[in-house]
């Protein structure tokens, strides 16, 4: 039986609580049981639609051990199937491609259509005969994840528990209204990937603070101070920083990104960074916009996706190149931060650490957040063993 | 070339489309119904996978044959 965790200085106030303990990002066991908690039991970010723009396309992505492929059905729907066949469990998409007629197993070829039902089980019944009383094909559709777009991220909830999506994220939904608009990605100039050795939830803690800025992106501080941002904080549902002096990137010629339209005055210069708890870091200008997929690989393991936002479409490509770079080499920046921080929690005298109430509270408010799901899965788990017992 | 090379060289290749036409041919040189239903059925596969304009005749030659819903 293995021990667990104990979160109850977690879930003090930020003025005396300590950090998760060490064991949730060190300890295959806890990242397993934040992975039924914290990831499957909310509404977590898989992709982007833009990944798969075209009727067909289709993407395998492994999210946590789970094999899943997301695919945009001849409906031009954007649905996330369980990537294993319902006859022998095979793997049916190994590969992104355009599926341009139905999903064939490469094992016994039982074929699903785009939308994932069961249309076909060649020779099931013998040779020549594609049919048998005891294969019930209406019962035998790919499972399907439940999935919300917003925002052109793809949100899985894999359970299928979770309240409504526009419940759960009514906050920041609310908060960024008028930013609800067409969002064009960038293309290739607009997307790139960076893997680090460090638990997923270190991106998080380090992506909502703007503490750290002056130390680990010096760059900033000539335009950018500290003292420029704001926390935000809204415990049970997301944390992060504001900034109310962004500066729009030009071009040679003192060209700038369109902006979105009908923004308030705040947006002139005003820029916000969310942790959309579990896993996507959202960015928000009055020109660009971007979303970072957290795909936990291990507990000591995570790749980033990023992914770049204009107002319209066929933005300028050498200035979106550009403003790729930038977001690159500031979130390099944060590489060696978040695999220290890694490697620090190996330090088993470490108890989690204590919070600036002033700087850090975001960073409690994700602590406070994780801790209450595990415990509620707990919780949840107990009953369930009570009721059987 | 034999149709059976054919048929093993679009495999080798991936060719769907071509098998739709080459397993459709297999099932027109071939005596029994079961045969002829063994090879319908490969074409027909090929076809859907590749969304081929032949599906929905292949499908109701064997719906029509009783070996397809």
């Amino acid at each position: 039986m293995h021990n667990k965790t104990n979160l109850e200085l977690v879930r003090r106030h930020v003025s005396e609580a300590n950090g998760l303990p060490n064991e949730h990002y060190t300890d295959p066991y806890v990242f397993d049981e934040e992975k039924n908690s914290v990831l499957f039991s909310q509404w977590a970010g898989l992709d982007v639609c833009s990944e798969i723009p075209e009727i067909g396309d289709s993407k395998p992505i492994n999210f946590m051990g789970l094999p899943l492929f997301i695919i945009r059905d001849i409906e031009n729907i954007v649905r996330v199937f369980q990537n294993t066949c319902r006859h022998r469990g095979m793997i049916l998409v190994e590969e992104t491609k355009k599926i341009q007629g139905a999903i064939r197993c490469p094992y016994h070829s039982w074929c699903y259509s785009t939308e994932g039902k069961l249309v076909s089980t060649p020779h099931v019944g013998g040779p020549g005969q594609n049919t048998d009383a005891n294969i019930d094909r209406s019962k035998l559709s790919l499972v399907e994840i439940r999935s919300h777009i917003w925002r052109d991220v793809i949100w899985i909830n894999v359970d299928g528990c979770a309240k409504p999506f526009e419940e759960v994220m009514a906050n920041t939904i609310e908060r960024w209204k008028e930013l609800d608009q067409n969002l064009y990605h960038g293309g290739d100039d607009g997307k790139f990937s960076l893997k680090v050795q460090s638990n997923w939830k270190l991106a998080v803690e380090n992506y909502c603070e703007s503490y750290h800025l002056p130390w680990v992106h010096p760059g900033l501080n000539s335009y950018s101070r500290l003292e420029d941002h704001y926390n935000i904080v809204e415990y049970g549902s997301h944390s992060g920083q504001g900034s109310l002096v962004y500066r729009q990137l030009t071009d040679d010629k003192g060209q700038t990104f369109p902006d979105f339209e009908n923004l308030s005055e705040k947006w002139s210069t005003g820029a916000e960074y969310i942790a959309l708890y579990p896993n996507v870091l959202l960015g928000a200008h009055r020109d660009h916009a971007y979303a970072i997929i957290l795909l936990p690989l291990s507990f000591s393991e995570t790749i980033e996706n990023i992914h770049i936002y204009y107002s319209k479409p066929d933005t300028d490509s050498s200035l979106k190149k550009k403003n790729k770079d930038q977001w690159k080499e500031i979130f390099e920046e944060d590489i060696f931060v978040v695999e220290g921080m890694q490697a620090g929690r190996l330090g088993v005298k470490f108890d989690g650490g204590r919070f600036s109430p002033k700087m850090d509270e975001p960073t409690h408010c994700f602590h406070d957040w994780v801790a209450s799901k595990v415990d509620d899965f707990r919780n949840y788990n107990q009953q369930k063993t009570n009721v059987t017992e | 070339m034999s149709l059976n090379d054919k048929i093993i060289k679009a495999h080798q290749n991936n060719n769907f489309s071509l098998l739709v036409e080459l397993y459709q041919e297999a099932a027109e040189n071939v005596s029994t119904f079961q045969e002829q239903n063994f090879f319908r059925v490969q074409a027909y596969v090929y076809a859907l996978e590749v969304g081929h304009y032949l599906t929905p005749i292949l499908r109701r030659q064997l719906v029509n044959d009783g070996v397809e819903e």
